[in-house]
C-alpha cells in the first residue's frame, strides 16, 4: 500500500490508508485544504476490501463495510465524530467560520441554518474560511478545519459556485472543492465577532411584510448571547476557562449577533467594516 | 452543626464589567450575577455555612448581620433551584 493521506481534524491527525483509487481521490479532494505530513501518533484509519464490500476500520475497530460509497460515508463521519467526542482537546462549536484582516467571524447555526451556502457566498467576497459546520475552540483560540463545503443538492446558493469545483458527497450532498489559499490560520477568539443565523420566513423577506428595519443586526444581550452559543457546543466538559473568558468578553463587548440568512451575505462585510 | 455548602465544581466563572457569569459543564446553563450576588456566589466557593458567609458579606458591604443573613439566605435558595450547588457529601 501507498503512503497515507494525512488528514488534519482541528488537532486531530488521521493516516489514512485505502487501496481504492476512488476513494483516495474523493479524500483528496474533500479534505485538500487539510493535508499534511503523516504524523506517527496519528490514528489509523483503513478502508480495505472485505470479501464482496469494502470495510472501513479506525485504529483496528471494525467502522462497518458495505459498498465503497457508503463506506467512504462512514469514514467521514468518524473522523469528525472522534474528532469531536474523543480526541480533540477543543471544545467543539455547531458552527462555521471565516476570516477577513486576520478576525474571524463565527455563523453558529444548528443545521440546515445556511452556514456552507454563506460560507460559499462569502469565499468569493475576501473572506477566508475557518470551517464550514464545526469550530474547534481551542483555550481562546479558533483551530481550523477548512474541509470542502457540503451542501444539498437543492440549495440555491450552488448556483453560485464554479461548476469545475463542484463533486458528488459520499452522503448525498455536493460538496465544493475548498482550496489550501482560501482558508484561514489559527485565530484568536477575542478579536471574532459572532453571528447566530436565523432562518428566514419561508416564502416571505426576511422581515415580513412590514417595513424593513434599518440595521438586519441585531444585538443579543450577553447573557442570551451566551446561552446561544453554549447550547452549541457539542462537548461543555472541553470548554476551557480560557475559552469561556473569551467568548463571554465577546457577549459583554457586544460582538455577538442575530442576523436574518437572508441578508447575511450582503451584510457581514459591512459588519466587518464596521466592527473593525 | 450548621450545614455547610459550596457551589458545584463543574462552574466555569469569569466577571465582567459588575457582572459574573458562570456556565455549568454539567448542564450548559449559563448564569449571570449581579454585584451583589457576585459577593455571595465568591463566598461560597469554598465550603461555608451561610452564617459565615453573611458574617463576610455583612464586612464587605457594611450592612446590618440581619440583613446580610437574609441576603445570604435568598441567594442560597436561588442557587439550589438553580441547581448551583454541590450535593452535600461534595461540599466539604
Amino acid at each position: 500500500m501507498k503512503a497515507p493521506l494525512a488528514i488534519r481534524v482541528a488537532d486531530c491527525a488521521y493516516n489514512l490508508w485505502t487501496s481504492s483509487p476512488e476513494a483516495e481521490a474523493f479524500f483528496r479532494r474533500a479534505y485538500a485544504a487539510c493535508l499534511g505530513e503523516p504524523v506517527a501518533a496519528a490514528s489509523r484509519i483503513t478502508l480495505i476490501p472485505a470479501d464482496d464490500a469494502w470495510q472501513a476500520r479506525r485504529d483496528g475497530i471494525v467502522l462497518g463495510d458495505g459498498d465503497l460509497v457508503r463506506t467512504m460515508a462512514l469514514i467521514e463521519w468518524e473522523l469528525l465524530r472522534n474528532a469531536v467526542q474523543e480526541q480533540s482537546t477543543c471544545a467543539v462549536f455547531h458552527a462555521a467560520w471565516v476570516a477577513s484582516g486576520g478576525r474571524a467571524v463565527v455563523l453558529a447555526g444548528e443545521g440546515a441554518t445556511g452556514k456552507s451556502g454563506l460560507c460559499l457566498e462569502l469565499l468569493p467576497q475576501g473572506f477566508l474560511l475557518g470551517a464550514e459546520d464545526a469550530a474547534f475552540f481551542q483555550a481562546d483560540r479558533l483551530v481550523p478545519f477548512p474541509r470542502a463545503l457540503q451542501l444539498r443538492a437543492g440549495d440555491p446558493t450552488l448556483a453560485t459556485a464554479d461548476v469545475e469545483r463542484l463533486f458528488p458527497g459520499c452522503d448525498g450532498r455536493l460538496c465544493v472543492e475548498v482550496r489550501r489559499e482560501e482558508t484561514a490560520g489559527i485565530l484568536d477568539v477575542r478579536t471574532a465577532t459572532v453571528i447566530f443565523l436565523d432562518p428566514a420566513e419561508a416564502g416571505r423577506g426576511p422581515y415580513g411584510d412590514g417595513p424593513k428595519p434599518p440595521d438586519p443586526l441585531i444585538p443579543l444581550d450577553p447573557l442570551s448571547a451566551l446561552r446561544r452559543m453554549f447550547s452549541l457546543c457539542f462537548r461543555l466538559d472541553r470548554v476551557a476557562q480560557a475559552t469561556f473568558e473569551a467568548i463571554t468578553s465577546l457577549a459583554a463587548s457586544g460582538r455577538m449577533f442575530a442576523l436574518s440568512r437572508d441578508t447575511a451575505s450582503r451584510c457581514i462585510p459591512d459588519i466587518m467594516e464596521r466592527l473593525a | 452543626m450548621p450545614r455547610r455548602r459550596r457551589l458545584k465544581p463543574s462552574l466555569l466563572m469569569t466577571e465582567k464589567d459588575d457582572m459574573l457569569f458562570a456556565l455549568d459543564v454539567d448542564t450548559g446553563r449559563v448564569h449571570e450575577f449581579n454585584l451583589t450576588a457576585k459577593v455571595i456566589v465568591q463566598l461560597f466557593l469554598d465550603p461555608r455555612d451561610e452564617t459565615e458567609a453573611a458574617a463576610e458579606y455583612a464586612r464587605t458591604f457594611r450592612i446590618p448581620p440581619q440583613q446580610a443573613l437574609e441576603d445570604v439566605r435568598f441567594m442560597l435558595e436561588r442557587f439550589e433551584s438553580n441547581g448551583l450547588l454541590a450535593a452535600s457529601g461534595e461540599a466539604e
